[in-house]
């Protein structure tokens, strides 16, 4: 009787350690600006997770799932600029920064920073950004902006459409995350 | 000579209407395109959850259709998303519906099983499945 309690507690002791966010619909926004075209994909599918045990953060998309009003755009992006049948993600890892001076326990609204190792188009390159927090009733809610430059991950742009695609691509993330029971 | 210059305003004109087209051409429509592979969302998920490689090559970018009872019908964005159970607790297969057939989804909820045609973009946690339309 008494080994049952034990467990039992120690379980429940466990799963009330348990700091594990996760999301698996964030929302990923790229913009690029520039003289001749705008051009904007959206994605809804994006996956996340925070550990706060460790402060690691991981964040992933899969290329083809980027929305394009034009389906030529959508086409290009993914057959002959992200190749996504080669790399069909873009993956993040990284750690929040500071993490044991953040908490995700009360209600409130502060930034952290966020750096780690980005992954795009199979090149891996260092980034670090500030994500904005607002922790509610409903869960933990992220919004960053950052940009990422095409060619620091290899992707290519032709010298033909160098008016139409920016080099410079404006990212918006967003995302709720639940807590992992 | 002035037979030349029409014949090249004309192949330009030409040019232009293809170009034009070409530049707004719609989207894939998967109400129209067979599908490469049918499979049930639970054997979708193993083949993903066994090797991940192997599982890219076999459905990635491809057109396929996946039957498997619906969990949950949410709206992220304004992207409707159709959620099948896969037998993971962890994970499910999301499909991404094509916004132009949305209202064939009026009559589903949770619990049905249903066919969903789509584009397998992957697996992170879930399975995603885009550009999807209903089948039954």
């Amino acid at each position: 009787m008494k080994k049952i309690f034990v467990v039992l507690f120690s379980v429940l002791a466990l799963s009330a350690y348990s700091q594990k966010y996760f999301t698996k619909s964030g929302i990923v926004k790229f913009h690029s600006d520039s003289p001749m075209e705008k051009i904007e994909g959206v994605n809804s599918t994006a996956s996340s997770v925070i550990d706060m045990a460790s402060g690691k953060m991981e964040f992933a998309v899969l290329i083809n799932a980027f929305k394009f009003e034009k389906a030529l755009m959508q086409e290009h992006f993914n057959e002959n600029y992200m190749e996504s049948t080669k790399f069909p993600k873009a993956v993040f890892k990284g750690e929040i920064q500071n993490f044991s001076s953040v908490s995700f326990d009360k209600v409130g609204k502060f930034t952290i920073t966020v750096s780690g190792e980005m992954t795009i188009h199979g090149v891996k390159k260092n980034i670090t950004a500030p994500v904005d927090i607002v922790v509610d009733a409903k869960g933990v809610h992220s919004n960053t902006k950052f940009n990422v430059l095409c060619s620091d991950y290899n992707i290519k742009i032709p010298s033909l459409v160098k008016d139409n695609i920016s080099n410079e691509i404006n990212l918006t993330i967003k995302a709720d995350y639940q807590k992992l029971n | 000579m002035k037979k030349i210059f029409y014949i090249v305003v004309i192949a330009l004109v030409i040019a232009m209407f293809v170009g034009y087209k070409l530049y707004n051409k719609p989207h894939a429509n998967l109400q129209t395109q067979k599908a490469e592979v049918t499979l049930s969302a639970s054997k979708l998920f193993e083949v993903f959850d066994a090797d991940e490689e192997k599982a890219n090559t076999l459905y990635l970018n491809k057109v396929i259709e996946v039957n498997g009872d619906v969990v949950e019908i949410r709206n992220v964005e304004g992207n409707t998303q159709l959620v099948l159970a896969c037998g993971s607790d962890l994970a499910n297969v999301v499909c991404e519906m094509d916004q132009r057939y949305i209202d064939k989804l009026t009559n589903i909820s949770p619990g049905q099983s249903v066919t969903i045609r789509g584009m397998c973009s992957g697996k992170l946690m879930d399975i995603v499945i885009n550009q999807s339309v209903l089948i039954k």
